[in-house]
């Protein structure tokens, strides 16, 4: 039919273009793919629905990460569930969180300020709700030694976001005078989640909070997610696997106070102070 | 319909329509060499510690690139579409029918 | 003048036909019930985002439902259906043999389309439509998600079974006169997707069984608490499905390779051409799959061969489009609805595949992947380039389907609002991912910027929306009282159109 010609320097031309977009593709990707060797590392786990990091120093922190600008973190992602993908849209930080492998993938922050951490592969029925707060903090001032400034940052950040861990799961200074537990397999939709799922206290007093599951799970106050008062009268924050914590009656009104699991929301449960 | 290349006006429109995306591409290339290059002198004096990889900025600059490609592209591939459309409607006056290829789908 | 079917016919009697024309009938009727079915479960999700919060949808369960249906049911029960009725229309009379090779396969792979579509409507699966385990073994409730596993078996073997029975019309059924290089595009598109169908569906039933089983408990292929490897699947199901894209697209190519050169008065440009770039886009298809999974944490190696495959395949897509300018270039165009429809696909066509190669350049996926970025890109070329030909086809078919005309004006009007619909919806959708949000999200965090170009995306949907009612609208009432068809041209453009005694049955 013709005009073959044209249609072969159409083609070479294309062919052109899109060899200039793989090679210079290919070799940001090599510049990004590697990380540093004085990497440090944190370890990220993904369940359903909120993340969990673990910095090289042991601190732990629940759905917020403390960084340093200017320093180079790896991050090791696991998964205790289903995939998710761990995600910073403003540093470009993307990588599936897979169970069953360790993910590896690096940053070096250079903007200090509050970031968004979110989940970007489906992950369940709170997949939209699966994000955390990244902290990207100056090296503290003073130090002329960077990276022991960034010791002394990180481990003063973490151990602010640990402590609310810590201080619930530390053991109950009076004796609890209920035991609300959470058994094993609550964290699945349809079995039971509290034991017992609605209890009776007189103000004043102190209820023991066990986790007796495999996931972590809270007990806060509200209906559900959607409560504009949720966590505002107690609130036991993440309580891990096997953990306990403890709920303090002493400032609550005399009623009836529904309770749920905010990182289960289907989880629910009451209790009468009276 | 005659297999050998004539340069008639439209093989010569098709022509530059073609290298365009080419020349633009060189020619950014070109630009941001340029820019790469007075980075570099300005620095050469001073022996410059590793810089850091600041993946935001490599993935985001290689966004740009690309993009601009995309635009120059895009910009001839729908410019060469719409002015089809309009030169080679059946109502334009300038169209006469060509009798030798009409009907030719009987 | 115009032959209508010569009497009425009771309706069991096209149900029950096993005649190609009647056939092609019924795939299109549920191809179009399917479309407007999840056309609205589209404008129930976006209706969702148009602010954050809660808005139409009871629940973040409710809402994983109904974009998992709303994607099986788009992909596999509108877009392949809609194409194998047009090719059931139209490959017998493009190799001029009396029906299908074999009829009753066909009514059988036909019949199975409903069966497939009720099991995954009535489950209403919450797995997502790609359903990547674990999610789809240890969380998804049952019986949904079983239930939408059978359906996309069925849909599976439906599709390999039409697929052989248009090989087997082409290739032996073709008149003994009529050479293999001189059959329409179209039908060249027909075999060279009925090809990868045969090649690629398998590994998807294969990987559906599997996902069964892990689902019963009794193997843990996909499951890591057995010992079993989630990426896996990936692999399995990408390899199906990114020829699927191509399967979904190049039928659409060769519609369009019908209709661009009738409209334009004008020959093809090149036919060696568009053959030669099925056949190489039909190979190269295959090499590309899993740049879905740049960002599961492949080596770099892998990353940089599924790269180059992916981007081998878009020259043999750029010599579509370049075929069909140089075609359109120096004709006399007819701009009648189904050359606008037309049009309006290769433009967006032209977007969608620039998406592509952004997803696919390495380091760029970290941008694009799982945001809105992606949810835009393949919707500009299955709703922008392919649903859009679909549809410029279905008005170009449809003096042959019905003996009447529909209404041009109307027709017009539906044109410019999906397309104006179209891209703002979509082409928000892509900096609305550049600005970081996800896919699948019931609700957002109150960004202003998501929140505008959530509301110009809604807003572009509804307006998809109200087009695609006013085609419905306009069919209906033109099958029932349109104007009676010229059928030897009902275009008035001078070229040929299908042979409409084809719509007697010959039995």
């Amino acid at each position: 039919m013709g005009h073959a010609t044209m249609e072969w320097v159409y083609v070479g031309v294309v062919i052109s273009l899109l060899t200039y977009v793989g090679a210079e593709s290919w070799n940001v990707e090599r510049i990004v793919e590697h990380a540093p060797a004085d990497a440090k590392t944190i370890k990220v786990t993904g369940q359903q629905w909120f993340w969990t990091f673990e910095h090289e120093d042991g601190k732990q922190e629940v759905g917020e990460l403390h960084v340093t600008k200017g320093v180079p973190y790896k991050f090791e992602l696991v998964s205790m569930d289903v995939i998710h993908s761990f995600n910073i849209p403003d540093y470009t930080v993307l990588l599936d969180v897979v169970p069953g492998r360790v993910n590896t993938i690096w940053n070096l922050f250079d903007m200090t300020g509050e970031y968004l951490i979110q989940c970007r592969e489906y992950c369940g029925m709170l997949h939209y709700n699966m994000k955390a707060k990244l902290f990207v903090e100056e090296p503290s001032a003073g130090t002329e030694q960077a990276s022991s400034a960034q010791d002394a940052s990180v481990g003063g950040s973490a151990t602010e976001g640990a402590s609310n861990n810590t201080g619930a799961s530390a053991p109950a200074a009076t004796t609890a005078a209920a035991t609300l537990k959470i058994p094993q397999g609550a964290s699945v939709q349809g079995n039971p989640s509290y034991d017992p799922d609605s209890l009776t206290v007189k103000v004043g007093d102190t209820i023991a909070v066990d986790n007796e599951d495999s996931a972590p799970h809270t007990v806060t106050n509200g209906k559900d997610a959607t409560d504009p008062n949720m966590g505002k009268l107690f609130d036991t924050s993440i309580i891990n696997a096997g953990d306990s914590s403890e709920i303090v009656t002493a400032d609550l009104q005399p009623g009836e106070y529904p309770f749920f699991c905010s990182v289960h929301p289907y989880m629910t449960g009451s209790m009468t102070v009276q | 319909m005659s297999s050998s290349i004539k340069l008639t006006n439209a093989n010569k429109w098709l022509l530059i329509i073609i290298f365009a995306p080419v020349l633009s591409v060189s020619f950014t290339s070109f630009i941001f060499n340029l820019e790469q290059t007075a980075v570099a002198q300005e620095s050469a004096g001073v022996t410059p510690p590793e810089e850091p990889v600041i993946r935001r900025v490599e993935i985001w600059g290689l966004f740009y690139r690309l993009m601009v490609i995309a635009f120059v592209v895009g910009a001839v591939v729908q410019g060469t579409i719409i002015y089809i459309c309009l030169r080679f409607r059946e109502s334009n006056k300038k169209n006469q029918p060509r009798e030798s290829w009409e009907g030719m789908h009987r | 003048m115009v032959l209508e079917v010569k009497r009425p016919r009771p309706m069991w009697e096209i149900l029950f036909s096993t005649h190609h024309t009647d056939i092609g009938l019924l795939y299109i009727f549920t191809s179009l019930a399917f479309l407007f079915l999840a056309g609205a479960l589209a404008m129930a999700i976006r209706t969702e985002l148009f602010l954050p919060g809660l808005q139409v949808i009871p629940d973040s369960n409710t809402f994983s439902r109904i974009f998992t249906v709303h994607g099986t049911t788009m992909l596999l029960l509108w877009v392949l259906p809609f194409s194998a009725g047009v090719g059931n229309y139209l490959i017998p009379i493009m190799v001029r043999y009396k029906d299908m090779a074999w009829p009753k396969l066909n009514a059988v792979a036909f019949w199975m389309i409903p069966v497939a579509g009720a099991l995954i409507w009535i489950g209403f699966s919450d797995t997502g439509w790609t359903a990547y385990p674990p999610y789809s073994i240890i969380r998804a409730p049952g019986p949904a998600a079983d239930m939408w596993i059978f359906g996309a078996k069925i849909l599976g073997i439906s599709s390999v079974l039409g697929a052989i029975n248009f090989v087997v019309t082409i290739l032996k059924m073709k008149h003994p006169d009529l050479p293999l290089m001189k059959i329409s595009l179209f039908a060249w598109a027909t075999l060279t997707t009925s090809f990868m169908i045969m090649v690629s569906l398998p590994t998807f039933a294969a990987a559906l069984i599997m996902l069964y089983t892990d689902r019963l408990g009794v193997s843990g292929f996909f499951n890591p608490a057995m010992g079993g490897d989630p990426i896996a699947y990936q692999h399995l199901f990408w390899f199906t499905f990114h020829p699927e894209v191509y399967i979904f697209l190049i039928p659409a190519v060769g519609m369009l390779y019908e209709m661009i050169p009738k409209f334009s008065r004008k020959p093809i440009f090149s036919y060696q051409s568009g053959v030669t770039a099925f056949v190489l886009l039909s190979i190269i298809g295959f090499a590309s799959w899993a740049h879905h999974m740049l960002a599961t944490g492949m080596s770099f190696t892998e990353k940089t061969v599924f790269m180059v495959g992916t981007l081998a395949a878009v020259p043999a897509s750029a010599m579509h489009v370049f075929n069909w300018i140089a075609t359109m270039w120096g004709g006399r165009i007819k701009f009648a609805a189904p050359m606008m429809f037309g049009v309006g696909g290769i433009m967006l066509f032209f977007a969608s595949g620039a998406g592509g190669v952004v997803n696919t350049a390495l380091p760029l996926d970290f941008i694009t992947h799982d945001s809105y970025w992606v949810v835009g890109h393949f919707h500009l070329i299955l709703m922008g380039t392919v649903s859009l030909t679909l549809t410029g086809f279905l008005y170009y078919l449809f003096p042959l389907m019905t003996g009447r005309m529909y209404n041009e004006r109307a027709a017009k009007v539906h044109f410019v609002l999906a397309f104006v619909g179209v891209i703002l919806v979509f082409i928000t959708q892509h900096v609305l991912g550049l600005y970081g949000m996800p896919r699948r999200y019931f609700d957002y965090v109150p960004i202003p910027e998501w929140i505008a170009m959530n509301q110009i995306a809604t807003v572009g949907a509804w307006i998809v929306g109200l087009s695609y009612v006013l085609m419905l609208v306009n069919l209906i009432k033109s099958a029932v009282s349109g104007k009676h068809a010229d059928m030897n041209d009902p275009f008035k453009i001078g070229e040929e159109y299908y042979d409409y005694t084809r719509r007697e049955p010959h039995h």
